[in-house]
Parts: structure tokens; C-alpha cells; sequence
């Protein structure tokens, strides 16, 4: 138990990291080692489908593209200084709101002490591929469109 | 003690990152940050989905939601990336307060 | 097995695929098979209607069972689908015509086709988390075509409506996940029965509408959530500024909720939020209406113009009778019609005169006929004067309001509706039959291909209103039958 705390934790420190670093190059890397974390919490969480893909795609491609990003950026540019200064009370906010969350929380979830648990016995490739399928061709149309955006951004100009 | 109560510390989870990646997207100057901001809300947004699933006994579902979930959210980091090393070349800043040129 | 509406869907996204590889052989091909997938769309989606009428019929029917059967389509989807193909349409026959040859990147009318095709995907859904995907399809492609001219300006307008859209889907997210938690499913059916039988926790299910409530206004353009819109309309290409405005923003926000406000009001006790949506409603009015006067930039002035509309369809919506639904649905069509002619038209202005500053155009009428024509209709429209389309809605949406109860909301939406009209009489006078100016005076009209979109819209509008009893039993009354 206290491992899946320290996960918990560790995810939150880096996403913090991320959030703070000056160094993009840093907060990029940190934001995939949050990513990790996650991954692990997935895995606690006996959800090893989803684990795998947030490891390969989160923690993996999206740091690629956001450290092949920074790349090309000029150093200069990327030490910007943040305007924190007019939400610094922000945080108090969010403090408050986090401690009534943990008290009041409870009624907006049903009450699972008494539920019995649906045990599903159908495993995630045939879930997707049959109940959610209308899912699957939202992703190829996702990728399709993404495909395009990059093509219309970088393409080769007037043919 | 907490065993039980592991829905609602992972829904804790949920909104400590929604509020770090809110505030992020309400600082930041840098168009990457921002970014980075999006990203921690999508974290959140994972670790909601697939701790609602195992509340619940369909940890399943919960799942094939994650994985479109990833995939739909990659595709827009790339974009979003692809959008902001445009304005890079255009305007030769990754600088979100250069960016009011549309104001009337 | 019955796949409800997919197929419209599956071919512009084939066409969308199919159109980079014809652009090498021949650019006209591309052009004509957009324009023919759309078509087809179209008359595939007037016709569909008793279909989707059927399923919408089986749906309802299997309301009290459990479980209930899923969302497969109905008459509001198909009207919408109407709406999306036929702006589609028109926003590719002004692109054909108004870039003489190969301008045009060949991403162009892939991208469109794709938008259309995800537009089509979030109305023919029957599950949120779906809907969600597609809402993203839609974003992306929009992104892409915002930016698509290259210029700093549609780059900004770009990245401004991204860094507004995606904390909205992160909010729908977490509304999916709240339902999912509190009904065991994210679909429609879920939501209904759970609502309807009282299964899950109220607050629960009461804040995951509130977060779909957030996140939909952000992406339909409401206030106070509509920053992004007059920058990203101003700032993309004319008929995609078209597109955004007439169905983008309608699709993407204002369907769900008319939607959501459609299993409200079937289930007794969630009345907060639907008063939540008239009071962003009426605000959206009043804001939009004020902020559109103040406009120099004519792209800039439809922008708030839209907002202000939009917030005619969800005060509305939100008002939830059955007249007041028939209102909403008929002015989400009618203003998609009037934007799109406008959008249109200003960007022929522009080309012809190099402005968009209206304080500088003048007399545009005897140079401009039928620019200047379609114009006038659409304005006229979009003030609500009679027997034009634009006052037939509004009429209902007033009176509904005023019969359901809703009598301060009807007052402002009048007062807002008088004073929109008195500013664009005043508008019009001035540009289009005032004094000719220097910049008017070398304006030549446009080519006829680009007039024939708007001439059409222009058309409908006149139709729509002069046989507005027609229409009503023919598109209207079953669309109202699927929203109860």
C-alpha cells in the first residue's frame, strides 16, 4: 500500500516539476518520468492494457516530440520568465477546495459498500473491437485528421 | 484503512492534477508550457477513467476508454505541437504574450 | 446488423483519404469528388429521415426497459446532418471558385471532408465518450484549417481556440468518467435509465451534467466562455470562417447540449442546470448583441453576432418545452444558413474591395448586385424580419419562452432582437446603399460559382419562411418528437 502511495506522490512531484522547471528540456523529461509513474499506478490498479499504451505512447512519443520540439526552439526563448506573480493566490484556492474535496467527496459517487461488483468476464480486445467499436473508427479518423494537420503545416507549398 | 477507501484517493489524485494543470494553463507564458499543461490534464483524466472503472467491476471498459483516450490525446499533442513550431517561424517567439495581434 | 448512421460518417472520411493521392493526377477531380461526396451526403440525409425517424421511434420506445438498447439515431441527428452537409457543401463550392487553380494545398479539402466526416460522427453518436473522440476529430481538422492561409494571424486564431478546446474536453472527460463511476456506462441509455430510476448518487450525476454543461459552452461560444471565438473567425480563411461559424460551433457545443436539455427534462430533479444553461443563454444574448456594435472588423462583428444567437438556440433549449425545443432546433438550422451566406459574402467584399474596415465601405449595392442581395436577405433574416425564415424562429422561441413561464428571458430576447435589428438597418443602409466611396469604386462583382452557394442559402431562406407551415410538419415536428 505504501508503494502505491509513493506512486501517487511521485506523479504529482513531477507533474509539479514540469509545471516549475525554466529548463524546458527538463520539464519535458520530467513530464515523462510523471508519465512512468502513472504507468505504474496502472499496473496496481490491474489495468495492464492501458498501462502499456500510456507507457509507449505518453511516456515514450510524447517526450520524443516535445524534446525534438524544444530542439528546434532557440535557447534564448526558452528561459522565458513565467507571469506568476497576479495568481499567487490561486493555490490557497485550490487548497481549500482539495480538503473539503477529501471530506465531502463521498456523495457524488454511489455508495460502493453495498454494491456487488459486476465482475467482467469479457477481455479488452473483444470490448473494443465489438461494444466500442464506433471508438475505433473515431481513432482512425483521428489519426486521419492529424495526419492532414501536419501535412497542411509542413506540407511542400504551391505544387 | 485506505484499502477502502482507494476510489477516493485516487479521485484526490484526480483533482490535485486537474488544479496543477489548470493553473499551469492560467500562468504560463511559454507556448510549450501550456502545452505541458494540457498534458497534466489528461493524466488526470486517465487515472479518473480506470479508477471509476475498478470502483466499479468494469475495469475492462475502463480500459478500452484509457487506450482512445491516449490515442485521441497524442494525435493532439502532435498537432499542437506541429501548430506551435509554426508560430515559431512566423513570429521567431514561443512567447504567448506576443501573441495579440487580433485585437481590433 | 443495423449500423443506424454510420455510413455518413464512413464516406467523406474515405473521400478525405481517397483526395490526397487524385490531387497529383488532377486538381479538378478532388474539387468534384468533395463536392460530390457532400451532395450525396446530403440527399442521402434528406432522405434518411423516416429512417432515422424509425430508429429514433424504437429508442423511445424501449425508454421504460432495462437495459435500454442503444442510441442508434434519430430525427434531430438527421436534421443536423442536413445542416452539416449542406453548409459542407457550400463552404467547398466557394473554395472551388474563389483560388483560380492550384493554390490550394491538396490537405485542403481532406481536411474539410474529415471535419465533415467527425461532424458527422458527434451527431450520430449515441455514447458521450464517442462523442468526445469525434469532438477531437473535429478540433484537430479545425486547428489545421484555421491556420491553413500560413499567416501569423490564423496561427494565433489557431492557437488560441486550441488552448481554449482542450481544458473543454478535459472537462467533458472528467464528466465521462463521473457518469461512468455513478451508472456503469457512458452512453446515453446509461445517463437515462440511471437518472430516470435513480440509481447512482444525485450530486454525482448532477455534477458530471455540470461539467458537460462547462465544457459544451466552451466549445459552442458562450459567454463567458467565448474568448476564442472572435479571434479564430476572424483570423481563418472566409469559407472556413463559413464552416466554423454555421456548423462547427453548432456541432461541436450546441447539439450536446440541446441533447442534454432533451433527457432533462425527461427526468424530474436536475432542473439546476438546465436553468444554469437559459441564464447563459440570455447573457450570451445581451453580450454578443452589445459587443457586435461596437465592431469595425465586419469578420469580427459576425463573430459576436453568433455568439449572440447561439445564445438564442441554448436559452431556449434550456427552456425545454416542446415549442421551445421546435424553436431551437429550427433556428440552429436557419442560423447556420444566415452565417454562412455572411461569412461568405464578406470575404467576396473583401476580395473585391481590399477592406474589411466597414467604416470605410459605402455603396457597395449598385456595384454588387446580388452579393448585396443575398446579404440583405441574410441580415434581415438573422433580425428576424417577416415572412423571412429567421422570423419564424425567433417568433417561436419568444413565445415559447413567454408561455413556458420564462416572461423576463422573452423580454430580453426581444429587446435584443429589436436592437439587433435597428443596428444592422443601419449597417446595411450605410455599406450597401449608401454614397459610393473610394474603396467601393473599383468593386466588380464575384464569379457566378461563388454566388451560387449563397444565392441558394438566400433562396432557402425566402422558402423556408414564406412556407414555413410546410416545413413545419415535413422537417420540424418529427425532429421535436425525437427531442422528447
Amino acid at each position: 500500500m505504501s508503494l502505491y502511495l509513493l506512486l501517487l506522490v511521485a506523479l504529482v512531484l513531477f507533474s509539479l516539476l514540469a509545471v516549475v522547471f525554466r529548463n524546458m528540456l527538463l520539464a519535458a523529461i520530467s513530464l515523462g518520468v510523471a508519465s512512468v509513474a502513472l504507468t505504474l499506478i496502472l499496473f496496481a490498479l490491474s489495468a495492464p492494457w492501458a498501462a502499456t499504451f500510456e507507457l509507449s505512447v505518453c511516456a515514450g512519443l510524447i517526450t520524443v516530440l516535445f524534446v525534438s520540439a524544444v530542439s528546434m526552439i532557440r535557447k534564448e526563448e526558452l528561459f522565458l520568465k513565467e507571469g506568476r506573480a497576479r495568481f499567487a493566490l490561486l493555490p490557497f484556492f485550490f487548497l481549500l477546495f482539495g480538503i473539503g474535496f477529501w471530506f465531502f467527496g463521498d456523495r457524488f459517487a454511489v455508495a460502493l459498500r453495498g454494491m456487488p461488483t459486476l465482475g467482467e468476464q469479457v477481455g479488452v480486445g473483444i470490448l473494443l473491437w465489438s461494444v466500442r467499436s464506433h471508438d475505433l473508427l473515431g481513432q482512425l479518423c483521428i489519426i486521419l485528421a492529424g495526419v492532414l494537420a501536419i501535412k497542411a503545416f509542413f506540407g511542400r507549398g504551391r505544387d | 484503512m485506505i484499502m477502502a477507501d482507494l476510489l477516493r484517493v485516487n479521485w484526490f489524485l484526480v483533482v490535485i492534477l486537474a488544479f496543477l494543470g489548470l493553473y499551469c494553463l492560467l500562468v504560463s507564458r511559454n507556448l510549450l508550457r501550456l502545452l505541458i499543461g494540457i498534458e497534466i490534464l489528461s493524466k488526470g483524466c486517465i487515472l479518473a477513467l480506470v479508477s471509476s472503472g475498478v470502483a466499479i467491476g468494469k475495469v475492462n471498459t475502463a480500459q478500452t476508454l484509457a487506450i482512445t483516450m491516449i490515442v485521441v490525446e497524442v494525435v493532439v499533442v502532435a498537432v499542437a505541437l506541429g501548430l506551435i513550431i509554426r508560430a515559431y517561424g512566423a513570429t521567431g517567439s514561443i512567447d504567448m504574450w506576443k501573441l495579440d495581434k487580433l485585437k481590433d | 446488423m443495423n449500423q443506424g448512421l454510420v455510413p455518413f460518417i464512413l464516406l467523406p472520411a474515405l473521400a478525405a483519404v481517397i483526395a490526397p493521392f487524385l490531387w497529383r493526377k488532377s486538381r479538378p477531380a478532388v474539387e468534384s469528388l468533395s463536392a460530390l461526396v457532400l451532395g450525396l451526403g446530403l440527399i442521402a440525409a434528406l432522405i434518411g429521415i423516416p429512417l432515422a425517424g424509425q430508429l429514433g421511434a424504437e429508442f423511445r420506445a424501449a425508454r421504460g426497459s432495462f437495459p435500454m438498447p442503444p442510441f442508434r439515431g434519430d430525427e434531430f441527428s438527421t436534421l443536423m446532418l442536413v445542416t452539416i452537409f449542406l453548409i459542407s457543401l457550400a463552404s467547398v463550392f466557394y473554395s472551388i471558385f474563389s483560388v483560380p487553380g492550384g493554390e490550394k494545398r491538396a490537405s485542403y479539402y481532406s481536411l474539410i471532408l474529415i471535419c465533415t466526416a467527425g461532424m458527422a460522427g458527434v451527431v450520430t453518436t449515441g455514447d458521450f465518450f464517442t462523442m468526445y473522440v469525434f469532438l477531437e476529430v473535429v478540433a484537430v481538422s479545425s486547428f489545421a484549417l484555421i491556420a491553413f492561409s500560413g499567416d501569423s494571424e490564423g496561427i494565433e486564431g489557431a492557437l488560441k481556440y486550441l488552448f481554449l478546446s482542450a481544458p473543454a474536453s478535459f472537462l467533458i472527460l472528467l464528466g465521462v468518467a463521473l457518469l461512468f463511476l455513478n451508472t456503469g456506462g457512458t452512453s446515453f441509455s446509461h445517463l437515462f435509465q440511471t437518472a430516470a430510476g435513480g440509481g447512482g448518487s444525485k450530486a454525482g450525476i448532477l455534477a458530471a451534467l455540470g461539467l458537460f454543461a462547462c465544457g459544451f459552452m466552451v466549445k459552442a461560444g458562450l459567454v463567458p466562455f467565448h474568448g476564442w471565438v472572435p479571434d479564430a473567425y476572424q483570423s481563418s480563411p472566409a469559407p472556413i470562417s463559413a464552416l466554423l461559424s454555421g456548423i462547427v460551433t453548432k456541432v461541436a457545443g450546441v447539439y450536446a447540449l440541446v441533447r442534454m436539455s432533451m433527457f432533462l427534462h425527461a427526468a424530474p430533479g436536475y432542473a439546476s442546470v438546465t436553468r444554469a444553461l437559459m441564464f447563459f443563454g440570455a447573457l450570451s444574448i445581451v453580450v454578443g448583441a452589445l459587443a457586435a456594435m461596437v465592431q469595425r472588423d465586419f469578420k469580427r462583428l459576425l463573430a459576436f453576432s453568433s455568439i449572440s444567437q447561439v445564445g438564442y438556440i441554448v436559452l431556449s433549449a434550456g427552456l425545454g418545452t416542446p415549442m421551445a425545443l421546435l424553436g431551437a432546433t429550427f433556428h440552429l438550422f436557419n442560423h447556420a444558413t444566415f452565417k454562412a451566406t455572411l461569412f461568405l459574402n464578406g470575404a467576396a467584399v473583401e476580395r473585391a474591395t481590399g477592406t474589411r474596415d466597414m467604416t470605410q465601405l459605402g455603396g457597395l449595392g449598385s456595384r454588387m448586385p446580388w452579393t448585396t442581395g443575398t446579404s440583405v436577405v441574410a441580415f434581415l433574416s438573422t433580425a428576424g424580419i417577416p415572412p423571412l425564415s429567421g422570423f419564424w424562429s425567433k417568433l417561436i422561441i419568444i413565445v415559447a419562452l413567454w408561455v413556458g413561464g420564462a416572461k423576463g428571458y422573452a423580454i430580453i430576447a426581444l429587446l435584443a432582437s429589436i436592437l439587433t435589428l435597428g443596428y444592422f438597418l443601419i449597417l446595411q443602409r450605410r455599406i450597401f446603399f449608401g454614397k459610393v466611396v473610394s474603396f467601393t469604386e473599383g468593386a466588380e462583382e464575384v464569379a457566378a460559382g461563388m454566388l451560387l452557394p449563397v444565392v441558394v442559402l438566400a433562396a432557402l431562406m425566402v422558402i423556408i419562411g414564406l412556407y414555413f407551415p410546410f416545413i413545419c410538419q415535413l422537417l420540424l415536428d418529427p425532429a421535436v418528437k425525437a427531442l422528447l
